[in-house]
């Protein structure tokens, strides 16, 4: 298969979770893409699967869920048959992750400082080991603990300077509990974290939206000049609209567990194809917008027993006979142009049809 | 989820219908219980050794080979046989016999000491949290005196000072055990207490008893109950413990926790005095055990997700 | 610091309870029983000899006289003499206490590190074969009677195997030499090898059964909370720095379970005492359990009331340890 982003090529992906009414399809064949350095936002409503999708990307998916199938491409590596122990060496290496509720996301029994220095010093010990079996050279355990007090010194002091990063003092924050610090504070502290290990790609599971409106723009700024100046790439999990179009250059909308459209910002909101698509831009307030806000009719399918075929086809203006026979392929839009790379599945574009 | 046979009348059909549909969330959560009872095996096996166990003591007279209290010294520490499967004590008695005989008095045992404990708690916890402040303070204070012993000890002072009696081991465990129910009922009483129907009751001028009595009570009653129900095992524990230690039930009575300390002194040899009686407690205690667990699992609102 | 007031408040507290409790223990040797004297003399006493007694014990006085004397003599240490080896009370709890402490001890130390261990791994190998065996050995831990396990262990080990004794604190052939009264200590200052292990040895099987429930609530609690700090946000941000699961579960979600368990330690220590009676009987331990047992079935008042007030007294000082180390454990609980 061609390979579509040279940092992130998901294809075919499908969780589910097993519960006592039933299997939940929470993702029913994800398809996303990125470059390095690029920024993707997800979109869609409450338990679309958008959450599901970032944390499958990590493979930290719990039990009662698991992944069923799909490839999970970062680099030169599917992330979805690596072992577990390969895997811990590009967890928090090459893709971090920050979420929903920062001071839940922090254990609540050690100190701040020391939660950004334990992923310093665990990256710089799963470096050390790649560069060992590059070499080839018989395994060095892990990590040589006689320079331990100076990896030491080296860790607290970056935990200091990405402190400083996030506009936190170093000073006053890092012998703080997370019990201590606010939302907004929280956040930053898991931002300090997250990049202090330079990722090439940061997964920001609605990193906003536990937060007080006026704390959601500060990070959202802190994020966007952070990772600005590392090029780092993003994939931003989040239900809002706004915030995707003001910060993401990419945007996947997803739907009961399915990618529907997946373009540039422009191709998605000056060309929206999908029908969802269009019913979810119509739904967003905007300053000097006279018309009425139109909701999507209908209500979120139930995930044990969704709908055949299109899983939004109950609610679609468009319908088409064939809708609820089969799922449509995920396809690109042909005639606009190729940096677009808008995709959409719906029947309603279908070439070959 | 069977439709009810529609044989009936139309009309009382459909009124039938509406009421299990408004009734639906309540009906799903029964269902769920159920469900989830069926799924735990080991709440099912309790559940059948608590029921076998209450059968047992209901049909004793009748299931008892022999007189519990029949004495025969001549058979006396006979080893067990087809005819005494449990064998016979030193006084030669049927030790079967007394083992089904007293699964009767160990359900007297459970059933008074949980009337006694529930009310003194239910009525303290109620007051304490009902009228908080210093009434709270009081009334919490003393439950802390009480829970600074630990619990045979301080039952078994009851039981010595009162004389060691049945009825006096049965009146001493409640006086330890009514703390549990006390904090429960407590805290139950302070969230009803804060609801804005209590403070509307008030203004339409219910008394302060009356309030506690048909409001407070029946919501704090039900966590009351399954509290009850876990430590059912607990109590029997301690009830067989006052009996082992000559300070609960007296000989002859085939009280479980006696019958083993009647057969400490014959261990060496005649092991089967101690053992049957100890293990018909352990069986009980563990049905009881299980039972708690499987309920504590099926109102647990984590697992219940 | 918070957690010094926190302390400090706790003290007060628990000075309030322990008055609490001289009052019961008052009201259950003093008042309840109906005839002390005749429980003393025996019921064909001439009345003289009745009144003679009832003087000697205070009963001639008024209730209230007799509770000033009573709080008085406990306050200058001074718990009254034995009814049954007529010596001082005090003297003979301070006898038989460091048995107890010994026998308790061992337990805590056998139950916190097993039950530990065995929440431990039955929560992170959930549903594999050591938690079924960890649920299995838990729910008959709290549901074998003690006292009729201990006589069962007593019937395998001593009468059928041979292995171990049947009782007492080491064998009646020695004669270890005392300091602090702590057996194990002693023979360990004064280099008695051989009492140290005829010791251990005793102390094996009342250590087990008295361990036994306190194990098994506490490998309970402890799978309990590591399932559920299992699920918690924070373990899922230490998988995704990429730490190794062994350094997830010992770093991140240990010492956060072990918080809960910390709590039930206190209350598995009243159960401990509780338990102690039963098993100092059964092992012919020579421990305060005993002693109040001996205590409550002769009648012997004052060493009941002293047995129990000291008993609850360890009780109290055992929970306000745990309180603190709770408290300086969790850090949300100091501010």
């Amino acid at each position: 298969m061609r390979r579509r982003g040279d940092l992130l090529d998901v294809s075919n992906l499908r969780v589910v979770f097993d519960t006592y009414t039933g299997q939940v399809k929470a993702l029913n064949g994800v398809e996303l893409w990125m470059n390095h350095g690029e920024r993707l936002g997800v979109v869609g409503e409450t338990g679309c699967g958008k959450s599901v999708t970032a944390l499958s990307v990590m493979r930290l998916i719990e039990e009662p869920g698991r992944i069923t199938e799909g490839t999970i491409l970062f680099e030169d590596k599917d992330l979805a048959t690596l072992s577990e122990n390969t895997l811990n060496t590009v967890r928090g290496k090459d893709i971090a992750m920050i979420f929903q509720e920062p001071v839940a996301a922090l254990n609540p029994v050690m100190k701040v400082g020391a939660q950004i220095v334990e992923n310093i010093e665990c990256q710089r010990k799963s470096a050390a080991l790649a560069r060992v079996s590059d070499k080839a050279e018989p395994a060095a355990d892990d990590g040589s603990p006689k320079k331990h007090g100076h990896r030491d010194t080296d860790s607290v002091k970056t935990m200091r300077d990405m402190l400083g990063h996030v506009g936190l003092d170093w000073q006053r924050t890092e012998n703080l509990y997370p019990h201590e610090l606010s939302g907004g504070m929280a956040q930053r502290v898991m931002i300090a974290m997250a990049l202090s290990s330079r990722p090439k790609l940061l997964i920001a599971d609605e990193p906003t939206s536990a937060l007080d409106v006026t704390i959601q723009a500060q990070i959202l700024n802190l994020l966007n000049s952070l990772v600005r100046e590392t090029q780092t790439a993003v994939l931003l999990i989040t239900h809002a609209m706004g915030v995707a179009a003001q910060f993401c250059d990419f945007i996947a909308v997803m739907y009961a567990g399915n990618v529907v459209e997946y373009g540039s910002l422009q191709a998605i909101f000056n060309n929206p194809l999908h029908p969802y698509t269009k019913g979810l831009l119509q739904a967003v307030p905007k300053i000097g917008r006279t018309d009425e806000l139109q909701s999507i009719p209908g209500i979120v399918p139930d995930l044990i027993d969704p709908p055949g075929g299109c899983r939004f086809h109950p609610r679609c203006p468009h319908r088409r006979p064939e809708c609820d026979k089969a799922q449509p392929g995920f396809e690109p839009v042909g005639g606009e142009a190729e940096a677009d790379r808008h995709h959409v599945a719906c029947f309603l574009y279908q070439r070959d049809q | 989820m069977k439709k009810t046979s529609s044989a009936a009348g139309s009309a009382k059909d459909t009124s039938l219908k509406k009421f299990l549909y408004e009734r639906k969330p309540m009906l799903d959560d029964v269902k769920h219980s159920v469900y989830l009872w069926k799924k735990t095996p080991l709440a099912l096996i309790g559940t059948v050794i608590i029921g076998l166990f209450l059968l047992i003591a209901l049909f004793a007279p009748l299931l008892a080979p022999y007189d519990p209290i029949a004495t025969d010294l001549s058979r006396k520490l006979e080893a067990p046989s087809a005819a005494h499967p449990f064998g016979l004590d030193q006084f030669g008695r049927d030790v079967l016999s007394r083992v089904i005989m007293g699964s009767r008095i160990e359900v007297q045992i459970i059933f008074i000491i949980s009337i006694i404990s529930i009310t003194i708690g239910l009525i303290v916890g109620i007051v304490a949290g009902y009228f908080g402040g210093v009434v709270d303070e009081i009334l919490m204070r003393i439950t802390d005196i009480f829970l600074a012993f630990p619990r045979l000890v301080l039952a078994m002072a009851f039981a010595a000072a009162l004389r060691p009696t049945l009825a006096n081991a049965i009146v001493a465990i409640s006086l330890v055990e009514w703390t549990v129910y006390a904090r429960l009922a407590r805290a139950e009483a302070i969230k009803v207490r804060s609801q804005p129907y209590i403070e509307a009751i008030k203004a339409v001028g219910a008394s302060d008893f009356k309030i506690m009595f048909f409001h407070v009570l029946p919501m704090s009653i039900s966590p009351v109950i399954v509290q009850l129900t876990m430590r059912m095992g607990t109590i029997i524990l301690t009830a067989a413990s006052l009996g082992f230690l000559g300070l609960g039930a007296q000989p002859p009575l085939p009280e479980w926790g006696a019958i083993v300390s009647d057969g400490r002194s014959y261990l060496m040899n005649n092991w089967w005095i101690t053992a049957f009686p100890g293990m018909a407690i352990a069986i009980t205690v563990l049905g009881f055990n299980l039972l708690g667990d499987g309920i504590r699992d099926i109102l647990d609102p984590r697992i219940r997700r | 610091m918070e957690l010094g007031s926190f302390i400090i408040k706790r003290l007060f507290l628990m000075v309030l309870v322990i008055f609490g409790v001289l009052i019961i223990v008052f009201v259950v040797t003093r008042i309840i029983p109906a005839d002390p004297v005749g429980a003393i003399l025996g019921g064909n006493a001439p009345p003289a000899t009745v009144d003679a007694m009832r003087h000697q014990l205070g009963l001639d006085k008024s209730i209230f006289a007799q509770l000033l004397d009573y709080l008085g003599g406990i306050l200058r240490g001074n718990l009254g003499n034995s009814l049954v080896s007529s010596r001082p009370v005090m003297t003979d709890i301070m006898e038989f206490l460091p048995a107890t402490l010994e026998l308790a001890v061992s337990s805590i130390i056998f139950a916190v590190v097993l039950g530990v261990i065995l929440g431990l791994l039955s929560a992170v190998f959930r549903n594999r074969f050591i938690d079924h065996f960890s649920r299995v050995f838990s729910i008959l831990g709290i549901s074998l009677p003690g006292f009729w396990l201990g006589l069962i262990m007593i019937l395998i080990f001593y009468y059928r195997l041979g292995w171990l004794p049947n009782g007492g604190q080491y064998d009646m052939f020695l004669f270890p030499t005392r300091t602090t009264g702590l057996i194990l200590l002693d023979a360990v200052i004064h280099g008695e090898w051989n009492v140290f292990f005829n010791g251990i040895k005793h102390l094996i099987l009342p250590t087990f059964i008295l361990g036994y429930s306190s194990t098994a609530s506490i490998a309970r609690i402890m799978r309990a909370s590591m399932l559920d700090v299992l699920h918690q946000n924070y373990i899922r941000t230490a998988r995704a720095k990429g730490l190794p699961r062994k350094m997830v579960i010992l770093r991140h979600a240990l010492k956060n379970a072990l918080i809960p368990v910390i709590t039930i330690i206190g209350l598995e220590f009243g159960g401990l005492l509780s338990g102690a009676v039963l098993t100092e009987t059964i092992f012919s331990w020579p421990g305060l359990g005993r002693y109040i047992v001996n205590s409550l079935l002769t009648l012997d008042y004052p060493a009941i009331s002293g047995g129990t007030i000291f008993i609850a007294l360890i009780y109290s000082v055992v929970n306000l340890a745990v309180d603190i180390l709770y408290a300086a454990v969790d850090p949300r609980m100091r501010s």
